[in-house]
């Protein structure tokens, strides 16, 4: 990834490379390096998510605070019921609402093969009132404050487009066939 | 032959780097679709708070309003009924051997639940020489006073009961039955059955308070009520 260019030898007919031609292939060079690095990350992020059944959970309210406050990202693997422990912060799904994210109170098979789970948010002085039957949860493996904001910009179209628009002008430029000196 | 193969080299590395490149569109696009929020809006009901208000009437349960604060308190009308009232010895001055009826209402207001009345306190009367020359009988009751009740016939009916029945000073309180006095809950949008107070004061004949107190003295029962 971080061949560099082998630069044609300088042949007395050609003369060296303008400095001008120089600084643009540097510049070529470094931005095409970075954005290739991040970018091999990022792959390595979403084949890993699609191997290990990772996924992103934004926190819009602060009932697990001070653990996770509002505004925080976290990153859920999801796991069958019955592999979650008390204790776990786990995200359940609400047919029709947003998912919950609270900590595991209890844990107990019921007649339909799934589980009823007690949630409880830290920052909750109760239970909450009902538990949830599932068969999967997303446990937290992951939290960091603040991030969510990044996820919501990154949402954009016009950040993912200007996104999308300036990799691929980066690549037209490098890629651009151009007379070697 | 060695320009050729620097030329392709440099070629594939630049298109591999470029396809890594894309995967930064990929890593955020992903991302972006793939991160949904949590929530932790709770699916239990609302909770809302019942209200218990209570008002009174002074007119014998004629109109009612909040008598709620000490400011507010209701002043009672008394109807004098012995000796027969007459010009020279008018409504409200009282003199020994005068009997003297009030009554007091209290009901559970338009949208409250039921509630009780838990005790009837009496305010301090000191050493006003008015206020211990007079002595007082209560009851309550589901029907409305008789404010002309003679001392004979003040006495509560079958749905009622006494609070105090022999004559004693306005010091004493009243004796409130520990289970309260129970005010009915309101029907929807009208306030409940109201429970009366009826109260006979009297100027025993061998007491002898001062003459022509214009001022007059002023004496406060204080009725607590609480939801049930």
């Amino acid at each position: 990834m971080t061949v560099t260019d082998t630069a044609p030898e300088p042949t007395a007919s050609a003369g060296r490379p303008s400095a001008g031609a120089r600084a643009s292939r540097i510049i070529r060079t470094v931005l095409l390096d970075v954005t290739a690095a991040a970018g091999a990350v990022c792959i390595v992020l979403v084949v890993l998510a699609l191997v290990f059944h990772l996924s992103l959970i934004m926190f819009r309210t602060g009932s697990m605070s001070p653990t996770i406050p509002t505004g925080s990202l976290a990153m859920v693997h999801h796991i069958p019921a019955e592999q979650a422990h008390v204790g776990d912060v786990v995200t359940v799904e609400r047919p029709g609402e947003l998912p919950i994210t609270h900590r595991l109170v209890s844990s107990k098979p019921d007649a339909a093969g799934g589980y009823d789970l007690v949630l409880k948010g830290d920052a909750n002085a109760a239970a909450d009132p009902v538990p949830y039957h599932v068969t999967t949860v997303g446990r937290v493996v992951w939290h960091a404050p603040g991030l969510a904001r990044v996820i919501v910009w990154f949402s954009n179209p016009f950040v993912l487009g200007g996104l999308a628009m300036a990799v691929a002008a980066l690549v037209a430029w490098v890629l651009w066939p151009r007379q070697d000196p | 032959m060695r320009h050729v193969r620097a030329r392709s080299r440099r070629s594939a590395s630049l298109y591999v780097r470029s396809a890594l490149a894309l995967g930064l569109v990929l890593g955020a696009g992903a991302a972006a679709t793939d991160a949904s929020w949590t929530d932790q809006e709770l699916a239990s009901g609302t909770f809302k708070t019942a209200t218990f208000n209570t008002e009174s009437s002074v007119d014998n349960g004629g109109s009612y309003t909040d008598h709620a604060t000490t400011a507010t308190a209701g002043t009672l009308a008394f109807t004098a009924v012995a000796p027969t009232p007459t010009s020279a010895t008018p409504g409200q001055a009282l003199y020994p051997g005068a009997t003297m009826n009030t009554s007091f209402a209290i009901r559970a207001k338009a949208g409250s639940i039921a509630g009780i009345v838990t005790s009837i306190t009496p305010s301090s009367i000191g050493s006003d020489a008015v206020l211990t020359s007079l002595q007082y009988r209560m009851y309550w009751d589901t029907a409305a006073c008789n404010t002309a009740a003679t001392t004979t016939s003040f006495a509560p009916s079958a749905s009622g009961a006494w609070l105090q029945q022999t004559a004693a000073a306005l010091s004493t309180a009243p004796t409130v039955p520990a289970a309260g006095i129970p005010l009915a809950v309101p029907t929807a949008g009208s306030a409940g059955t109201p429970v009366f107070f009826c109260v006979q004061l009297t100027v025993p004949t061998s007491a002898n308070p001062p003459q022509n107190t214009a001022a007059g003295s002023t004496f406060t029962w204080t009725f607590a009520t609480q939801n049930s």
